[in-house]
């Protein structure tokens, strides 16, 4: 935890997301006391515009409490709901105080669903803000038409579930750490054995790895390179997270496997998140497409990737 | 670990040297094919270093004092940078600029400064390093060359292997033994510059197998060294060349050994595309004002351009994400720290995502048998594929990385 931000979060999921509590909210899909807490923090609001009543951050300034929310195990869609707050709030729509979940849809609605959308968090939500290619509905109620050409909040999405990857990622990665330096086999702890500790090192640079692009793309003005940068965060942590999550289950033995201890809770989110908001395929065909496009040559377009201005 | 690279950015006055580089090299290099270029900064071109020099490009880190540029890591990095994108044939000052000069700086006496670092900076004096021998690679500590003290300096006898342009160097580093036994391990090594025209010392180039010749065996039968050949201290020659390699790991050409090859493939998938353009087939990523992000399948693709446009998007977001990584470790090094694990860490990734480039574009051009090939294209894959084993053996194998990433997690 290394900016103020994420320190000033970190007591409120240490608290309210304990082991304990997580299962109990994975049984009983509600967590009120979660909530009332992210509510009273004021994170909720905290993409929202200053004028509208939010604290006006940018996804630079959160990247860190985005990780945050995957390092505790995040139940609840909070960084979907600070998105789609922000979202409303552009657009002068009234801001409901539940939970709100992100979900997209390829089929017109003409005020029927769609049939079988996947929606992440659906049964911890009280309401799902569906982007369609004709419109943005809050629930059954068209809020924003859209047609060719205009903004989507898909690729956003797919960041906020990249940096609760990455945060997964290293919760995993201590996890399997502590494993390694207290579990001992022949005489010593396993983390003695040059096999494990190659393991361990590969994992460390997938999850660095995970991490630098979340951090690239929360940090990248507005623009054609952000967008690209957002793919290219969950292009890189999708691709990662069947490594970390084999890895850790490889190196934790059978009680790795087990629903009593921890390792589990984070590697099946890891897991399900890699599908939300498009798995690497998606995103790596899209940025493929791009360079083809766009670029001019390789080392040239990774350089602009970080530009600044 | 995973917290240690932090989002850094290239300061302005750094950044502002690419384009009089990048133009630079469209001037100079317009005949060399890219399967020549591909050979990256193990290409060999004094002529083309003295330009470098003449435009105050060679030893940009070094003190200005002694010819050099006075510049931060950044300089040098967004100037290497520009020189591997193009596999620019830098070999003949590469040692010398990257490590050699730097190392002298840091352990060298006045005399050796005022000497050795001009010349580094005019390229009239070109640096290889001595480090492996047929029986000590990986194991480093077990160096037998030795140097025994006489009257008026040392005695060197010995042999070193896998020196990379020993043949085209003045001078070699070495890391010999000055006393104890190779039972001692680190202790009782040290650094020498070598003068490789001295009497007793015989070069022989070895053909690698792409019919290259970039690296020879050296054998040192009783050359006699000046007391001046010591660098650095007696017996310090362990921690001397730990620093010395921190240096070599530490910049973009563990991400780059590839890139022509990529650039390659871009060419020609961008000459492909351009039969199939025909207005908006929603291929741009999601951005304000353009098509959505869920793109319908176009009827012109077929599922080679889908799987190919996949691969290059994936090794394109590992590419950008390394050099986000990259650019964060050379923050450290501009700050004064030393990111011996980091730079290992970047080093092990990004040589598995350079070997992985032909792998993947060999399949890709593999997928379709029918295709007409594109002979430069070819030729680039066929010398890049083969020689590609040899980016995680040098500067260090991926089993001694590992090691080292595990001992700076904490696992030792």
């Amino acid at each position: 935890m290394e900016d103020m931000l994420s320190a000033s979060i970190a007591p409120l999921l240490a608290d309210l997301c304990t082991p304990v509590q997580l299962r109990e909210i994975e049984r009983d899909h509600a967590a009120p006391a979660l909530w009332q807490a992210l509510q009273e923090s004021g994170f909720l609001d905290a993409l929202v515009p200053e004028a509208a009543g939010g604290a006006g951050l940018s996804l630079d300034a959160l990247a860190g409490v985005l990780i945050a929310f995957g390092h505790a195990g995040m139940p609840l869609p909070a960084a979907q709901t600070m998105l789609a707050r922000q979202w409303l709030a552009a657009f002068d729509v009234p801001r409901p105080a539940g939970p709100i979940t992100l979900a997209f849809a390829s089929g017109s609605i003409d005020g029927t669903r769609s049939r079988n959308t996947h929606v992440p968090y659906g049964k911890v939500s009280d309401a799902i803000l569906l982007e369609t290619p004709d419109g943005v509905y809050l629930d059954d109620r068209l809020v924003k038409k859209r047609a060719a050409g205009s903004p989507s909040l898909l690729g956003f999405a797919a960041l906020m579930s990249a940096a609760s990857m990455a945060g997964a990622m290293s919760r995993i990665f201590e996890i399997t750490m502590t494993q390694a330096n207290e579990r001992q086999q022949f005489g010593r702890s396993i983390g003695k054995f040059q096999a494990v500790q190659h393991q361990l090192s590969v994992m460390a640079e997938h999850i660095a790895a995970a991490h630098m692009a979340v951090r690239l793309a929360c940090a990248t003005p507005e623009g054609d390179n952000a967008s690209l940068n957002r793919a290219i965060a969950k292009s890189r942590a999708s691709h990662a997270a069947p490594l970390i999550a084999d890895t850790a289950h490889a190196l934790m033995g059978a009680i790795g496997i087990t629903a009593e201890f921890d390792l589990q809770h984070f590697t099946r989110a890891l897991r399900a998140e890699r599908l939300h908001y498009g798995s690497e395929g998606y995103w790596d065909e899209i940025i493929g497409a791009h360079v083809i496009a766009h670029w001019q040559s390789i080392t040239s377009g990774v350089v602009d990737t970080a530009r600044c201005s | 670990m995973i917290d240690h690279f932090p989002w850094t950015a290239i300061p302005p006055e750094d950044e502002a040297l690419r384009a009089p580089v990048r133009a630079f090299l469209q001037a100079t290099l317009t005949t060399t094919p890219p399967a020549v270029r591909a050979r990256s900064w193990m290409g060999f071109d004094a002529a083309f270093s003295e330009a470098l020099a003449a435009r105050g490009w060679l030893g940009l880190t070094l003190p200005v004092a002694y010819g050099g540029g006075g510049r931060s890591p950044f300089a040098r990095f967004v100037l290497v940078e520009e020189l591997l994108a193009v596999g620019a044939p830098v070999a003949a000052h590469w040692i010398a600029d990257r490590q050699s000069g730097p190392l002298i700086v840091k352990y060298g006496t006045e005399a050796q400064k005022a000497f050795y670092l001009p010349r580094i900076c005019q390229a009239r004096a070109f640096f290889c390093i001595g480090m492996s021998e047929p029986n000590a690679g990986s194991d480093l500590a077990s160096v037998r060359t030795r140097a025994v003290r006489t009257e008026n300096g040392w005695r060197l006898s010995g042999r070193k292997i896998w020196t990379t342009n020993a043949d085209k160097a003045h001078y070699m580093i070495a890391l010999v033994r000055t006393s104890g036994t190779p039972e001692d391990r680190h202790r009782g090594l040290s650094q020498m510059i070598v003068d490789l025209s001295l009497p007793g010392v015989t070069i022989s180039p070895i053909e690698d197998l792409t019919g290259d010749r970039h690296f020879s065996e050296v054998a040192f039968d009783d050359v006699m060294l000046n007391d001046d050949a010591l660098i650095g201290n007696e017996g310090a020659g362990w921690e001397q060349v730990t620093a010395e390699l921190a240096f070599e790991r530490s910049g973009p050409e563990r991400l780059y050994s590839s890139v022509v090859l990529l650039d390659e493939w871009l060419r020609t998938l961008q000459a492909d595309q351009e039969e199939f353009t025909a207005g908006d087939i929603g291929t741009d990523v999601d951005r304000p004002g353009s098509a959505d992000a869920a793109r319908a399948p176009c009827a012109a693709d077929t599922h080679t351009d889908r799987a190919s446009r996949r691969t290059l998007g994936a090794l394109v977001a590992e590419l950008v994400t390394l050099r986000a990584m990259s650019v964060a470790v050379t923050g450290k090094l501009a700050r004064g720290e030393s990111p011996i694990v980091e730079a290992a860490l970047v080093k092990d990734l990004g040589t598995r995502f350079e070997q992985s480039v032909p792998t993947q574009v060999g399949n890709a051009l593999g997928a379709d048998p029918l295709m007409p090939r594109d002979a430069d294209l070819d030729a680039t894959l066929a010398y890049v594929q083969n020689i590609a084993p040899s980016y995680s053996l040098r500067g260090g194998t991926r089993e001694i990385l590992r090691g080292m990433i595990a001992r700076g997690l904490g696992l030792r």
